[in-house]
């Protein structure tokens, strides 16, 4: 992907009206760090798809 | 396509995240139709450098970690960016709060730098040691990628909290974030977590796939 400052967004308000958890394989294995704890790990969970 | 993508500048798994995404992107034939924000999140607001403490000391002390805990979880981080073709060193990286960082991206981002300024400052922090909570190294690092030293200066003289960066943090709290990197495609859908470039690969065409249709 080409760095295209034309085509970045500036502080754009997002309308999260129908956000959901991509629907892919079953479970999505990934690393992340908790905003809570600051801890970073891998999560593992059953992918919950709100429709 | 839009990917939106909330991250901080000291979030190992969001430079991974980052490396797996552009390789990704790679693989994917309409890359240069992607459109990427990057969107400010303090995962650490209260850190802060001191001199002579290692990083694992000072970010067990910051989270009640035990010492062994803090250095299996960095050894398992290093490890990680390696495969994702990364250096992260915490033997010289410093760990401090990026909330003044931040105000900087949010300017950089209003003129379209902010995916640059991402990169540079991910870089600085986990490769090269430097102190993302220091002006002058603000300064150094926004100027390489373009920002001149008297608007970054006015930035930082600005006590004010940036307010975009506050907008962020609050709609990352709104839409529920859990953990960081987080990423949301054309505003509809949530991939959390530092994924495997595969996976990014079948997002992507998912996504696309779906615009397609529905254009």
């Amino acid at each position: 992907m080409k760095e295209n400052p034309k085509k970045e967004k500036h502080a754009t308000p997002i309308q999260f009206v129908d956000l959901k958890d991509i629907q892919l394989n079953e479970t999505v294995e990934g690393y992340t760090c908790d905003v809570n704890t600051g801890v970073c790990g891998p999560i593992s969970k059953k992918k919950e798809v709100k429709e | 396509m839009k990917i939106t993508i909330w991250s901080d500048f000291v979030c190992p798994f969001c430079y991974i995240g980052q490396s797996h995404l552009d390789q990704a992107l790679k693989h994917f034939e309409q890359a240069n139709d992607v459109e990427i924000e990057y969107k400010s999140f303090l995962l650490m607001p209260d850190a802060k450098y001191v001199s002579g403490k290692s990083y694992a000391e000072t970010f067990a002390e910051l989270k009640g970690l035990s010492l062994q805990q803090a250095e299996t979880m960095l050894n398992q981080v290093v490890n990680m960016g390696k495969q994702a073709g990364i250096e992260i060193n915490y033997d010289i990286a410093k760990l401090s709060s990026t909330v003044d960082a931040h105000r900087v991206f949010q300017f950089a981002k209003k003129l379209g730098k902010g995916t640059a300024f991402f990169k540079r400052f991910y870089r600085a922090h986990f490769s090269e040691g430097e102190l993302l909570s220091d002006h002058d190294t603000i300064v150094r690092l926004a100027r390489e990628i373009g920002l001149t030293e008297v608007d970054v200066r006015n930035v930082l003289d600005d006590k004010d909290p940036s307010n975009e960066m506050m907008q962020d943090i609050y709609e990352a709290q709104s839409v529920g974030v859990q953990g960081v990197p987080f990423f949301v495609f054309n505003n509809k859908y949530a991939v959390s977590g530092a994924q495997p470039v595969d996976t990014f690969v079948q997002v992507l065409t998912k996504v696309w796939k779906e615009e397609q249709e529905k254009n």
